[in-house]
């Protein structure tokens, strides 16, 4: 009886295997991805409809907050492309709530995974001061799909494919910005984590940067200008 | 659904690096694309329906990865398949064949024939994986059959 050209070619290919070794190297890397790696996850409610998974706290980016009576309530941020001075609410539950200059709501909370998986609740001086170094994904009321990073807004809704998108911008003030947006939805939600390098089996789309307020420009405006970057001080109140 | 990375590994690793494999020809690249794309798995938080859907993911991210190493100067720099392959115990001569004749297929034909001929993929399922058309799917595995019967005694005719 003839063997079919399927099996002649499983049986042929079938003669691959892994390593001896290759399950404990794996086990190596997945005990170091563990260790290494901080993941804060971010639920998000209102507008910004998002599960963020981001890599680093770390972003090394000055972050400045209002300690008003040891509550810390108005931030100085990023918000659809401007700069915006907004109030937060704490709802007491681990969750917060700010509006941006239009009314709309927007919400947030969420915890930092430690190496050990201990869970720290996130402050709202953490949740900016990511939010001010992250490449935003947000639907507009059109339903396109918006890329906002400082003052960079751009239309991607026809840049993403399978749900996915990578945005690079060139900012020298922040190295932190290869973004790799997965799983995104049609209601808003998706993925990012940010690196200082590109994913390299992935074509990264570059983001005119021509334009951009870059987190030390925005700096040295000082105290009294409008646009300040990361959140306020107690002088700038 | 919950996965266990071990577990997948233990499963689909050896279908993976075959894949990898007949994509990179190198033994190191293979390997690394299969451990590259299981860390990937490891840190998705997509939701899977079915280990099945886990497969096909897997797969196609290996294949993507593998595909990017190609590129690569370090991949250009290592040892030929060939010798990798003096060291694979053949049971049979006829199976070496087939693979070297797999292997020696230009590049853009292999992961296609590998697809269709060890994953059992349809024409459509291969288009989707790869992101090509269907039709052109089709021509690549109509080209490479009549290079593997000019080179394989007694590989079949076939229909698409």
């Amino acid at each position: 009886m003839k063997t079919s050209n399927e099996e002649r070619y499983k049986k042929s290919f079938d003669n691959l295997h892994l390593s001896g070794d290759f399950s404990s190297r794996l086990s190596e890397s997945l005990e170091k991805e563990r260790e290494d790696k901080k993941v804060v996850k971010l639920f998000s409610a209102g507008k910004i409809a998002a599960a963020i998974v981001i890599c680093s706290l770390t972003c090394g980016t000055a972050c400045y907050a209002a300690d008003v009576g040891g509550i810390r309530t108005n931030f100085n941020i990023w918000l659809n492309g401007s700069n915006q001075e907004i109030e937060v609410q704490d709802n007491g539950d681990g969750s917060y709530t700010y509006y941006d200059d239009n009314g709309h709501e927007y919400g947030f909370g969420g915890v930092s995974l430690g190496p050990n998986g201990e869970e720290t609740p996130m402050t709202p001086e953490e949740y900016f001061e990511l939010l001010n170094n992250e490449g935003v994904l947000r639907i507009n009321d059109e339903g396109r799909t918006l890329f906002y990073y400082h003052n960079l807004v751009e239309d991607v809704t026809d840049l993403i494919e399978d749900g996915e998108l990578y945005l690079h911008v060139e900012d020298p003030s922040n190295p932190y910005t290869y973004f790799a947006f997965t799983e995104i939805s049609g209601n808003g939600n998706y993925a990012c984590s940010t690196d200082d390098s590109k994913e390299w089996f992935k074509d990264y789309i570059e983001i005119d940067a021509t334009d951009l307020i870059t987190g030390d420009q925005a700096l040295e405006l000082g105290e009294d200008e409008t646009v300040s970057y990361a959140v306020t001080t107690d002088e700038d109140n | 659904m919950a996965i266990d990375i071990i577990e997948i590994c233990t499963k689909y690793g050896d279908r993976l690096y075959a894949a990898a494999f007949n994509i990179t020809r190198q033994r190191q690249d293979a390997e690394d694309a299969v451990q590259e794309a299981l860390l990937r798995l490891y840190k998705s938080d997509k939701e899977f329906e079915s280990e099945e859907h886990v497969k096909a993911w897997l797969i196609r991210v290996t294949i993507n990865i593998a595909k990017s190493t190609c590129t690569s100067f370090w991949h250009r720099n290592r040892v030929p398949y060939e010798d990798y392959m003096e060291e694979i115990p053949f049971e049979d001569d006829s199976d070496r064949d087939l693979m070297e004749a797999v292997l020696s297929l230009p590049d853009k034909y292999r992961i296609i024939v590998h697809l269709h001929y060890y994953e059992g993929y349809k024409t459509r399922e291969i288009a989707d994986t790869l992101k090509l058309s269907e039709n052109t799917v089709k021509t690549r595995l109509l080209q490479s059959r009549k290079l593997l019967k000019t080179k394989l005694e007694g590989w079949q005719d076939e229909d698409i």
